[in-house]
């Protein structure tokens, strides 16, 4: 088992690789949408509010893979064409986006009512107290929460097959189907278990370091 | 420098505010006093919008921020005219909400760097020196959870003071702190208002308002029930409500009326 894993690995990592990009890039575009939705969520404009709370539905209450056929093939049938990497990221940010933006809302509105009234006194615009007030004062209850999303994405990569990007899960079927060696999947899952500590790690010592500032 | 036009504002049913004339001229110290509940913190917080009033009028250094009379023009600031007025109307809250996360030279350099784009070195220089006056020289570097409530509650003041505001508003700067530490607080406030600041503070620090300040307003049930020169108002009190809340501040045991059928 061992000796087909080794003769595997080189063509995992290239999928590995991808994985990891894919999951970086939708990871911290997610974040800053969904920090950009909860804002609008939790603003004054009703237009703008109503249209995040459409999205935020819509997006929670459909299947990912929907939503990539959408993206990769719905959207170019109106000459909205996006290449596949693109295409892969923007569902996978709008997926995660509808989950985070509610999480984001509650960090933000764990913070004192009292600091964004002293901003509104000090004459802060909206856009600056949300980049100097509300994100770093909200920073110790976002980290779990942008933990979780990049775990949520990096388990939700294999869906962008779909879009053709050889991932490793993708790599993984296309070794099984080539040798017939289930266990493959077994060595695949391996890594995703590795991968997922290394993110809680990160993310409690993060969370550590914060808290000793505050 | 502040004038206040017959403003009203109700929460839902509840008439917080009913008419209210204010008029404080620049320079002037006005201590905002009375029973809770009685409007004094929807009074200040209408100043500055913070709590926009229903109707009447709202006129600070010359600038109307808020007109809504019958038969006049209305006026509604733009949210971006409101900011730029609020630029000059500093305020301290009861809680000093410091941002926690920030060093206290941090916290007093936000305001002119994110909102005034000052140039650093000058906010800096600028912060230095209002730390340094108000007792917190070398407190610069520290973050607001090493400091006391006091010490907080004065880089506060700092911080609304590093805008160079043409008024200050105290809300109630000193009623979370320890008994103890309530003196600095107030020190630092008279400090500003001896340097010609105008200033409007609610408080419940009688010493205060009869000390420091140059009239009272006294309030209740949403209404400016009397607004006197500091001296008078708490020998003279010229209404009966006054006389009462005075009355009950001084002798809350009642031990004059006990004494006397003994």
């Amino acid at each position: 088992m061992i000796a087909n894993w080794a003769s595997y690995a080189g063509e995992l990592f290239e999928g590995l690789k991808i994985t990891l990009l894919v999951t970086l890039v939708a990871s911290m575009l997610t974040v800053i949408w969904a920090s950009f939705v909860a804002w609008l969520r939790l603003g004054r404009n009703r237009i703008l509010r109503g249209i995040a709370i459409a999205y935020i539905e819509l997006f929670r209450s459909t299947p990912i893979i929907i939503q990539i056929f959408a993206i990769f093939t719905v959207l170019p049938s109106i000459g909205l064409r996006i290449p596949p990497f693109e295409s892969a990221i923007a569902a996978l940010v709008l997926n995660a986006g509808g989950y985070l933006t509610e999480n984001v809302r509650s960090a933000f509105r764990s913070i004192p009512e009292g600091l964004t009234e002293v901003a509104d006194a000090l004459g802060m615009s909206p856009y600056t107290k949300l980049r100097r007030v509300i994100l770093p004062q909200s920073l110790k209850v976002m980290i779990p929460v942008c933990a979780n999303t990049l775990l949520f994405i990096l388990l939700t990569t294999p869906f962008v097959f779909l879009v053709g990007l050889q991932e490793m899960m993708m790599k993984a079927n296309t070794i099984q189907a080539r040798t017939g060696d289930y266990t493959v999947f077994f060595l695949v899952s391996i890594i995703y278990v590795v991968l997922s500590l290394l993110v809680h790690l990160g993310a409690n010592v993060l969370e550590r370091r914060t808290i000793s500032h505050f | 420098m502040i004038s206040l036009k017959n403003v009203s504002k109700s929460f839902g049913p509840v008439k917080v505010l009913q008419g209210v004339n204010l008029e404080v001229v620049e320079g002037e110290t006005v201590a905002v006093i009375g029973p809770s509940g009685g409007g004094k913190s929807t009074l200040l917080r209408s100043i500055n919008l913070m709590t926009p009033p229903d109707s009447g009028s709202v006129e600070v250094a010359g600038t109307c921020l808020f007109r809504k009379v019958a038969g006049q023009a209305t006026v509604a600031l733009r949210p971006a005219d409101l900011r730029l007025a609020r630029q000059s109307i500093g305020m301290v809250f009861q809680q000093s909400n410091l941002f926690t996360h920030r060093t206290v030279l941090e916290n007093v350099v936000e305001g002119p760097l994110q909102v005034l784009r000052s140039d650093r070195a000058a906010a800096e220089k600028q912060a230095h020196e209002l730390l340094e006056r108000l007792g917190l020289g070398g407190f610069g570097g520290r973050y607001p959870r090493e400091l006391s409530g006091g010490q907080q509650q004065r880089v506060a003041i700092c911080r609304a003071l590093a805008m160079n505001p043409r008024v200050m508003l105290f809300d109630e700067p000193t009623s979370a702190l320890d008994p103890e530490l309530v003196g600095e607080v107030l020190l630092t406030v008279r400090e500003i208002a001896l340097t010609g600041m105008t200033v409007i503070i609610v408080t419940h620090e009688m010493s205060f308002a009869r000390h420091v300040a140059n009239r009272v307003a006294f309030m209740d049930g949403g209404r400016l029930i009397e607004t006197s020169p500091s001296a008078t108002f708490f020998t003279d009190p010229q209404t009966d409500r006054a006389r009462q809340f005075l009355a009950a501040i001084r002798d809350p045991f009642g031990t004059h009326t006990v004494t006397e059928g003994v």
